[in-house]
């Protein structure tokens, strides 16, 4: 592991350089560049989109599969694992690492599995309809996340962590952040490896998971540099070096398949606040090499994608409209032997423009983008939304259209790519309820009524003739339902206590009848649970804190198989103990507490009952130095 | 002048009951070689047999027939689409054909074979069928299912078509069997085995279609290819010492959305569309040397229409319905 070499070695150097710098004044005009403040402008509620990481978050399925009521398709411990939003597909909710979209552009989605959550990192989602605002992808919504919280005050923090689990789960990492005048740094480096070689019930018999190991190792790192009052730059860093085995289903008997995935995202940022206007502007290359072997069946491939991303936004203020105009550049090169020429190119260009309205009780917003495609017409793509607040009640109703281009496999895979491949784009219509302090109980209570036609769905189908796929614009969907979530909290002694809530009903039917994929008109979709339901609950006391999820997924019907609902509870308790400027904390996790035999995707097994144990010792300059455990 | 009749006699019996086999040898394939049609041809002919195939030269696939000398029998997988599970061809012989069923694969008697008795061939189980049958892959289940219990199977039904008309009656030939209720049963087949078809008389196609008990909603999950080799044919007529140009048929465009062409290299006087199924769609007379046919109301798929000349001749397409 090349990457993880040089990623302690950069620490160490980065570390070193550190310590050694003075204490000077703290620059208060400072603040993070975090960019989900800014996207979730017109969002009326903006504090229950953020979750929480909870030291014992170990990626971000994990966080989003126990705190969220989205569907996470996982393959088992280890394998892929992608997300399903209001009933869309992986590929119709965009995934943004500090504003980039970092899906991956050969294949349109994000395994999951690979994103570690690093002790500053900070992740939001917004569901609905986004694609005016943030381009092709964003059907169902965006998640958004950054690894490196900057500290806002000036200060030194080290944090070494180490946790040891289940199945021969090992992980580390090594983070600091600093603030000192005008210059803010966080570095974080990460590493994990796991076995995952549980065992599971298969017929009536008890077998081992095999080849299902995996392990990474990276590097993430902010920074930014103050230049006058008002303007600041930044970078913001991402290597990572991915390796996993790629497990036998549960009717296989062996497999040896590899995978090796190898990350760098990188992005330089410019912005400049004044008090009428800001100018938001970003350079990024997102370079990803994935290389896949079986050994076995003797199939080698090697894919990889660079992706260079200028964007810019203007926004400014004048009375109650805040107009807003910005343009993307994507420029995406795809390496493949199973291109033509082992290379093709798509660039694509955007200008979004919007205006924001608001009165004391009123509100509108309308936007529009256009966007233009080296290959390809994408659509005009309308938003209006109007907003209404009467007390503690505020509504929102939003039109807007979406749409997903095709992707570069889509297009250019040989054999099967089809050039000739629609949009997947229709209509989407919202009406969000949000309440504050509900019977004034304290309750906090989020209600989201959807729908959306989409056309042009893109289904991957064999030609009547051949042995091979190919994606033809088959489908067409329509998806509908309620999304609920509900939080209160409230101390009762010194005892801080959460609860949170949140259940989805959805239903996402095909409209078209299909022979092949065998489909009929009204059918939900594959892997497309109708009802998601989770229960949460915190508490903490004196640096000793709980947390216990419930999730339940309701039943769902797979490619040759229905999968039967289930319901997983875990729980995870966490215990710090200050030391002078070092807080220590030892935190257990323990997931499928019930043993429950479940499995998400069809003859992929997944683990009973398993545990993780992490500690976690933070050193900080604005540490309290007598503080009481 | 008795003798000499009787002598006559003998001749036309002994002539009447002459086999032709078609055992692939005279293709001279290297070791771990393939014809896959990448040349065009459309088909092979052996002996008095035509297997027909379908080749796409843009992205360099195949289905229907190819001619193999591969002895791969190890290597699951797409990688080893070509090889028999024996390694070898039928009774120690280095070619076979193998065959990728997308839908249905066709063979035709030809020349003194056509429309009439066939004798029977030797079938085996590609590699990759087999070894994804036995082990399970990415796609498909292992037989027996997680506790080896599930009664799964893998059959070939073989369909005659002559005399213009399709025969139901089809031929079941297992080549996995996981049914019975003893799993010491269950079987896969992994050496070359007989399969008599002198039940079926005048012949000149035959359909070879794959069924599986793993469907999903792609279809079905095991690779459906199957290997034969010494197709045996019974030479009945004289004209089979005659060199007889056999009517051929022209379908374009194929794949088709909907109206086709057809352009016969002589005098057409009928056809007859059927389905996967062997279920007639429909017939009509022709009397001309080219015809359209409209199939744009029938659903995606694959269909097989089989034209006849005026000195009723026979030629078969696969039609593919996008």
């Amino acid at each position: 592991m090349y990457y993880t070499v040089m990623m302690r070695l950069l620490v160490c150097m980065l570390l070193s350089m550190l310590f050694l710098l003075a204490e000077g004044q703290v620059d208060t005009l400072l603040q993070r560049d975090i960019d989900l403040i800014t996207v979730q402008a017109d969002r009326t509620s903006k504090s229950d989109s953020v979750l929480a990481i909870t030291p014992t978050t170990q990626n971000i399925s994990q966080l989003l599969s126990t705190k969220t009521n989205i569907y996470i398709k996982s393959y088992g411990l280890g394998s892929l694992a992608t997300l399903s939003l209001w009933g869309g597909n992986a590929s119709q909710t965009l995934i943004e690492w500090e504003g980039l979209p970092i899906s991956n552009p050969m294949l349109g989605l994000t395994d999951l599995s690979l994103i570690p959550m690093n002790t500053g990192a900070e992740l939001s989602l917004e569901k609905g309809g986004l694609s005016a605002e943030h381009g092709s992808g964003a059907i169902t919504g965006l998640l958004q996340f950054s690894q490196n919280k900057l500290p806002a005050t000036e200060q030194l923090g080290l944090t070494a962590g180490v946790g040891y689990g289940s199945f021969g789960q090992w992980n580390s990492n090594l983070d600091m952040t600093y603030r000192k005048g005008r210059f803010a740094v966080a570095l974080s480096g990460f590493s994990s490896s796991a076995d995952n070689d549980f065992s599971f019930e298969s017929g009536q018999t008890e077998k081992q998971q095999t080849n299902a190991d995996l392990s990474y190792a990276g590097l993430t790192a902010s920074s930014t540099i103050n230049i006058g009052e008002h303007q600041r730059i930044g970078i913001n860093l991402w290597i990572q070096e991915s390796e996993k085995g790629i497990p036998p289903t549960a009717v296989q008997t062996n497999s040896v398949a590899r995978q090796e995935d190898i990350t760098l995202r990188s992005k330089l940022f410019w912005k400049m606040d004044k008090k009428k206007y800001s100018i938001h502007s970003h350079l990024a290359i997102l370079d990803e090499q994935n290389n896949y072997s079986d050994s076995l069946n003797l199939i080698f491939t090697n894919n990889r994608f660079q992706k260079k991303l200028h964007r810019s936004q203007f926004k400014y203020h004048e009375g109650k409209v805040l107009y807003r105009l910005s343009y993307d550049l994507d420029i995406t090169d795809g390496f493949s032997d199973a291109y033509e020429n082992e290379k093709q190119n798509l660039t694509n260009f955007a200008i979004y423009a919007a205006a924001e309205y608001s009165l004391s009780d009123w509100s509108i917003k309308t936007g529009l983008r256009k966007e233009w495609r080296s290959l390809g017409t994408p659509p005009l793509l309308p938003l209006i939304s109007l907003g209404y607040n009467f007390r503690q009640v505020s509504a929102r109703l939003k039109f807007s259209r979406e749409y997903r281009a095709p992707t570069l496999n889509e297009l250019f895979w040989v054999p099967g790519g089809n050039l000739d491949l629609l949009p997947e784009m229709g209509w989407n219509q919202e009406l969000l309820l949000s309440s504050k302090n509900v019977f004034k109980a304290g309750i906090d209570l989020e209600t989201n009524f959807f729908h959306r036609k989409i056309d042009n769905w893109i289904l991957w189908a064999p030609l009547d003739n051949q042995l091979l796929w190919s994606p033809y614009n088959l489908g067409a969907v329509r998806s509908y339902g309620i999304d609920l979530e509900s939080s209160k909290e409230h101390l009762i002694g010194t005892v801080l206590s959460r609860w949170a809530v949140g259940y989805n009903y959805n239903r996402s039917e095909n409209l078209v009848e299909l022979a092949v994929p065998e489909i009929a008109a009204g059918d939900q979709l594959i892997y497309t649970p109708k009802t998601k339901v989770y229960v949460s609950h915190s508490s903490n006391y004196k640096g000793t804190s709980l947390d216990i999820n419930a999730n339940y997924t309701s039943a769902v019907s797979g490619i040759n198989e229905d999968l039967s609902s289930y319901w997983l509870l875990s729980a995870s308790l966490s215990w710090e103990l200050h030391l002078g400027k070092l807080k220590n904390t030892v935190s257990l996790n323990i997931e499928n507490l019930t043993n429950s035999n479940y499995r998400v995707i069809e003859r992929r097994p997944m683990p009973g009952r398993y545990y993780q144990l992490n500690w976690r010792i933070n050193f900080n300059t604005l540490n309290q130095t007598n503080n009481k455990q | 002048m008795k003798l000499r009749f009787t002598i006559l006699i003998l001749a036309i019996v002994q002539f009447c009951s002459a086999q032709t086999t078609s055992d692939f040898e005279g293709f001279t394939l290297a070791p771990d070689s393939f014809l896959n049609g990448s040349d065009g041809s459309m088909g092979f002919s052996d002996g008095n047999i035509r297997l027909l195939n379908d080749y796409n030269s843009e992205w360099d696939s195949w289905s229907g027939w190819a001619i193999s000398s591969f002895t791969d029998t190890t290597t699951p997988g797409f990688t080893n689409q070509y090889s028999s599970i024996s390694g070898i061809g039928a009774e120690g012989s280095a070619a076979y054909a193998v065959s990728f069923v997308s839908g249905v694969s066709l063979l035709h008697t030809t020349d003194a074979a056509e429309g009439g008795t066939v004798e029977g061939f030797y079938i085996n189980n590609a590699t990759y069928a087999y070894l994804s049958m036995r082990d399970g892959d990415a796609f498909a289940k292992k037989f027996g299912g997680e506790d080896g219990n599930d009664p799964d199977f893998f059959y070939l039904s073989i369909k005659e078509y002559g005399d213009r008309n399709v025969n139901n009656d089809s031929l079941i030939v297992y080549l996995a069997d996981y049914r019975s209720d003893d799993n010491t049963e269950d079987y896969i087949i992994d050496e070359w085995t007989y399969v008599d078809l002198t039940r079926f008389e005048n012949v000149d196609t035959l359909s070879f279609q794959l069924y599986s008990s793993d469907n999903g909603m792609f279809g079905m999950n095991t690779p459906a290819y199957f290997c034969i080799d010494n197709f045996t044919t019974t030479d009945m007529k004289l004209t089979a010492v005659e060199d007889v140009e056999k009517s051929k048929v022209t379908v374009y465009p194929n794949p088709t959305s909907g109206l086709i062409h057809c352009t016969g290299t002589g005098y057409l006087s009928s056809y007859a569309l059927y389905d996967i199924y062997g279920n007639l769609l429909e017939t009509a007379q022709i009397e001309s040397n080219d015809f359209e046919l409209d199939i744009s109301a029938r659903p995606s798929g694959n269909y097989l229409l089989i034209t006849h000349d005026k000195d009723g001749r026979p030629s078969s397409q696969r039609i593919i319905r996008l």
